[in-house]
């Protein structure tokens, strides 16, 4: 009989000792606490052999005959790597149980007289552990608890009180870490995700067919890695592959902030692979070359309890990474010269490229939109920027005019209300300037050139004036014009010197002083962003980008702020004046209107932004203040209005 | 190629500074004394063709066309090293080479007679731009060729270009020395009619100032005329530097001086420049700031002109433009404005809006300075007048004692009556009148003195545009 225990013990119940504990004949010849003990001896066994199937099931590869059969259930499917991984856990936590049995078995050999109770206080030791795990089991099975998810069960379980529980449960969770660890350098130095069995966190999906225009790409936990866009021709071929940072996968010793910084590591090492300034197979394979052997072993040294070590690991990681990524955009993509270009095109930087192409074409902008007018501005744009000598063609090429499709634009719209400079980063400055970005860029781009066009046209005026030598004083298109011109001036003034340059140095100075590629990358969205907001272009209410801060294109025709309705009601008021003197003939009462409609403008505008610029964010409303103010004509004139 | 200038220098004056200006600009562009872009010229950022026009890859010519009617300086300027600079075609000496004997009438008579000489070369060289944006015009108000011939061809660029901008620099004479030229004020005062009439931007360079300037800052006791016009060549190669190394702003000719002019007929400018050291001191700079160099500019001895205090006038900017070149933190514009105006540093016009404007420019890479920051200002400031004022009194001086008129007098346009003078005194005082109308708050209902008298059609409803 006490063979029959062992081998129960092991796991094989014969029928001696049957399912209902003990056989019928055994029952007369036990005292009932001997009964009560062999049921317990057995229970024990039970589970074993539980654990045992399990082990046996899931230890090995599964193979596809076998899934289709191994549909629990709710009919999903168990397998994979941190299965077996944990199943190999559960072996190595059992084995002191299967040599306490291989003893017993010894035990009994000796002494044929072992009895039940010395038995059963050799193996009760393990009920707790094999009760526990068999309960694991279950849930495993029951809540389909797959890949990564393993590794936060198994941590809840952590907390248990009981030391020897605790060690066990740590040893399956190493064993578990091993795999993630393998996942992690994988995806961290390479870029790769090796899973079969989607268990990892961090997941690929075919990306969906993205429309390069129109459709953008958010920007939080989803990017996609466009091989398309301009990473050479050689990546055309592949699949373009969407990652996504799954955060029920998330162990627990994974904070989300690491698990972020994770998935960007990543991602950026999949950006360096197919870096087309170095074609070398090497780099290909590798891009952090010597370190990586140092970087592979400070990965596997890694404990899941530690996760100071690792997540500095992480960190210096990305440190890594992101100065890669910055020397690559600095010197490689030439990001400083990049963004200059930016500024000069965008914000009208080069002033006399478009003096130029507003002569020239200016006429055009009025137009409904039309591809063959886009055409046009494109030529015009190439051939203004030759004939101010700025012959830069690897600059120029990456600048282009384009109109949104007809259907979206409202009927009766102007060209110049729609059209959008579209710019080609050069890899891997596409992350700098992602299609946000240009987007925001052309809602600066579109008023920067409305307010130029204005000036020049004033220009124009004043050159008829200023020929006109008689003429009295009192003429009321001269007092109009001297006033416009005056406004119009100061606000380029304002737009040009206080917003643009002084956010201009304030990013070059960034730009000097980092090293790190998302640094940079934020105090780009801060410049744009903080231009947006000083030229009055940001909606109330708007709605914004997350992450940037930027506005997002839907959000474009909010309610505007009223400071930039103001100015717009003086800029569209010079239009007209401009409009009307160039007629040969025109009605001095129009004129009387004018003027009127300009002091009104002024006195709202005066009385806006002195209520305003006392705001805590009103800074820049003082120095636009200053700017139009600069002797107190205006506010005087207000004044005497009010008296 | 737009904004294209075309420069004239007239007399010898205005040759004498023409030369110094563009000895300036080859170098700032890099460009040697024969026209041909130097090797390390090769950072394309500055805008060459503005004043120059490319005959192939490496040559540049000047849009220059130099005028005179006595060979002196023309002479000095071909035996020059910079002699193979400019373009033959475009150097134009009378042959009878007399000069104009510092008469006004007779510089004036000759250029009516040489007109077509003159206008072929001029039309040419007009022809020859894709997109004239106007002419600058060199001369001295005072002689007889820069101011004669140069107010008959003030006149006539008016008429055949009406649409082109005329900017001079005008030297004006020194008020401290005896002139040798007797009938100075007469010239003075014919010219300046033509530029209040003709002219759309001047740019007075008053050799009075430029003298003191250089005895008392600069320290030379006897300034002789080149360090004289090294001064004078700063001033104008500055003035153009927005067009010829542009930013985002005042990129073109009427962007520079259209902001500067909100009426017409007060289009006259003064500047002003610093750091204003001689050579030896140079070693010796502090750390400039953008505010330093804005209230530098504003002191009346950094002034270009010397103008008299004016107790019947508070006298008053109309605008101001600083160009300021060097290394400047944007951010201080702004505050330097903000200081400047709670100091009350300057006083503007009480009837029009009117502030400092600031400009950026880049510097040449070629011309090494000691300073990091410099500056120019261009002011249109009411007392100018009184540089007018001097010349009217100088005039009726003059004029009481039928001083000097018989020279006048042999020529066609003085030989019947002199009412050429008396019309162009009261133009000028007329323009005198209209500054000191400027400092009023009621300037815009001012007329001219001399237009009370004469009825006009007032009240009528529709203007008509005249003819362009």
């Amino acid at each position: 009989m006490l063979h029959e225990i062992i081998l129960a013990l092991h796991g094989c119940i014969s029928k001696v000792l049957h399912t209902e504990g003990y056989a019928v004949e055994l029952g007369k010849v036990l005292h009932p606490s001997e009964k009560e003990l062999l049921k317990r001896i057995i229970q024990i066994g039970g589970t074993y052999k539980k654990i045992e199937s399990f082990i046996k099931k899931y230890a090995s590869p599964t193979f596809e005959v076998d899934i289709i059969n191994d549909i629990d259930s709710n009919g999903r499917i168990l397998n994979g790597l941190y299965l077996q991984a944990f199943c190999f856990g559960l072996q190595t936590v059992l084995t002191p149980y299967s040599e306490k049995v291989v003893e017993l078995e010894k035990d009994a050999l000796k002494d044929p007289h072992l009895s039940l109770s010395s038995i059963h206080t050799q193996v009760d030791c393990y009920s707790q552990l094999l009760a526990m795990l068999s309960n694991m089991i279950d849930e495993i099975r029951e809540n389909d608890i797959h890949g990564c998810k393993l590794m936060k069960y198994t941590c809840r379980h952590l907390s248990t009180g009981v030391e020897s529980l605790r060690n066990s449960l740590i040893q399956i969770t190493v064993s578990l870490h091993a795999i993630l660890v393998n996942q992690l350098t994988d995806w961290l130095l390479y870029g790769k995700i090796i899973d079969p069995y989607e268990e990892f966190f961090i997941k690929a999906k075919p990306a969906p067919i993205v429309d390069n225009d129109t459709t953008l790409r958010s920007e939080r936990t989803t990017a996609t890695v466009a091989e398309s866009e301009g990473f050479g021709s050689t990546q055309t071929a592949k699949p373009s592959l969407e990652y996504y940072l799954d955060e029920d996968f998330l162990p627990p010793f994974i904070s989300f902030s690491t698990a972020h910084k994770i998935f960007y590591i990543g991602k950026t090492v999949q950006l360096f692979t197919s870096n087309p300034y170095d074609d070398s197979e090497f780099k290909k394979n590798s891009i952090f070359e010597k370190e990586e052997v140092e970087l592979v072993k400070s990965l596997q040294e890694c404990s899941f309890q530690d996760t100071l070590s690792s997540d500095s690991t992480i960190s210096k990681l990305e440190s890594s990474v992101t100065q890669k990524l910055w020397s690559l955009a600095m010197n490689e993509a030439g990001l400083m010269g990049q963004l200059k270009a930016i500024k000069d095109f965008y914000l009208l930087g080069r002033g006399e490229l478009f003096v130029d192409f507003l002569s020239n074409v200016g006429h055009l902008l009025l137009n409904a939109p039309s591809s063959l007018t886009v055409r046009e501005l494109n030529v015009a744009l190439v051939n203004s920027a030759r004939s101010v000598q700025l012959n830069d063609e690897a600059i120029l090429e990456k600048f282009n005019f384009s109109i949104p499709p007809k259907d979206s634009c409202p009927p009766e719209v102007k060209i110049k209300q729609v059209l959008s400079l579209s710019y080609e980063a050069s890899w891997p400055l596409h992350l700098f300037f992602s299609p946000i970005v240009v987007q925001n860029y052309n809602i600066l781009f579109r008023y920067f050139l409305r307010v130029k066009q204005v000036q020049l046209n004033l220009h124009s005026v004043w050159i008829t004036d200023v020929k006109i030598k008689e003429k009295r004083l009192t003429d009321r298109s001269w007092q109009l014009r001297k006033d416009l011109m005056f406004l119009v001036e100061n606000l380029q003034c304002y737009l040009q010197w206080d917003v643009v340059e002084s956010e201009y140095s304030a990013l070059v100075i960034v730009l000097q002083k980092s090293q790190d590629f998302e640094m940079i990358r934020q105090a780009h969205h801060k410049f744009l962003y903080n231009i947006l907001i000083q030229s009055f272009l940001m909606p109330v209410e708007a709605k914004c980008d997350t992450s940037t801060g930027l506005l997002l294109p839907s959000s474009a025709k909010g309610r505007r702020h009223s400071v930039n309705v103001c100015l717009n009601q003086i800029l569209d008021l010079s239009e007209a004046f401009c409009q009307l003197i160039s007629q040969s003939e025109y009605n001095v009462e129009e004129l009387e209107g004018m003027a009127e409609k300009l002091n009104h403008c002024i006195n709202i505008l005066m009385k806006l932004i002195s209520n305003l610029r006392n705001q805590i964010s009103g800074m820049h409303l003082s120095k636009l203040l200053l700017r139009l103010d600069y002797n107190h004509y205006f506010s005087q004139i207000v004044q005497n209005n009010q008296s | 190629m737009p904004c294209e200038i075309i420069t004239l220098q007239l007399g010898q004056c205005g040759n004498q500074i023409g030369f110094e200006f563009w000895k300036k600009l080859c170098s700032e562009h890099g460009i040697n004394p024969e026209g041909i872009l130097e090797d390390y010229a090769t950072e394309g950022i500055d805008r060459k063709d503005v004043f120059f026009y490319q005959a192939d890859d490496e040559h540049y010519i000047p849009r220059a066309v130099l005028l005179d009617l006595e060979p002196r300086v023309i002479h000095t300027i071909m035996n020059s090293p910079y002699s193979k600079l400019y373009n033959p075609e475009n150097v134009y000496l009378s042959k009878h080479g007399g000069g104009a004997g510092n008469n006004w009438a007779s510089g004036y008579s000759q250029g009516e007679r040489l007109h077509e000489e003159i206008f072929d070369i001029i039309d040419r060289e007009a022809d020859g731009s894709d997109s004239l944006e106007g002419f600058v015009l060199c001369h001295s108000i005072a002689g007889g060729t820069g101011s004669g011939m140069g107010s008959y061809l003030l006149e006539r660029l008016t008429e055949r270009y009406p649409k082109k901008l005329i900017e001079t620099y005008s030297v004006f004479p020194n008020q401290d020395e005896i002139s040798d030229v007797v009938v100075q004020p007469y010239n003075s005062l014919l010219t300046l009619k033509r530029l209040t009439q003709n002219a759309d931007c001047v740019v007075v360079l008053d050799n009075t100032a430029l003298n003191r300037i250089a005895s008392d800052r600069l320290h030379i006791q006897n300034p002789s005329f080149a360090q004289i016009n090294s001064l004078v060549s700063t001033i104008m190669s500055v003035s153009t530097t927005t067009l010829r190394y542009p930013t985002f702003m005042n990129n073109d000719l009427v962007g520079l001086i259209g902001p500067l002019i909100p009426t017409p007929r007060l289009h006259f400018l003064m500047t002003g420049y610093t750091p204003l050291t001689s050579d030896h001191e140079a070693t010796s700079i502090r750390k400039t700031t953008v505010l330093d160099v804005m209230r530098r500019l504003l002191q009346p001895k950094n002034m270009m002109v010397s103008t008299a205090h004016d107790r019947n006038a508070a006298h008053c900017y109309l605008s101001i433009l600083n160009i300021i070149q060097g290394e400047v933190d944007p951010s201080q514009v702004h505050k330097s404005l903000q200081r400047i105006r709670e100091r009350k540093l300057v006083q503007f016009i009480p009837w029009g809006p009117a502030s400092i404007q600031v400009a950026l420019s880049r510097k040449s890479p070629y011309v090494p300075t000691a300073h990091r920051v410099s500056g120019l200002m261009l002011a249109n400031h009411t007392n100018i007048s009184s540089l007018f004022d001097r010349a009217l009194q100088q005039y009726d001086k003059l004029r009481k004692r039928e001083a000097f008129l018989e020279q006048f007098r042999k020529e066609r346009m003085f030989k019947d009556s002199l009412e050429e003078l008396d019309d162009s005194r009261e133009v000028v005082q007329d323009l005198v009148d209209e500054y000191h109308a400027a400092t009023r708050p009621d300037y815009l209902t001012w007329r001219p003195a001399s237009a009370t008298m004469q009825s006009d059609e007032a009240g009528a409803k529709t203007a008509v545009k005249p003819e362009t």
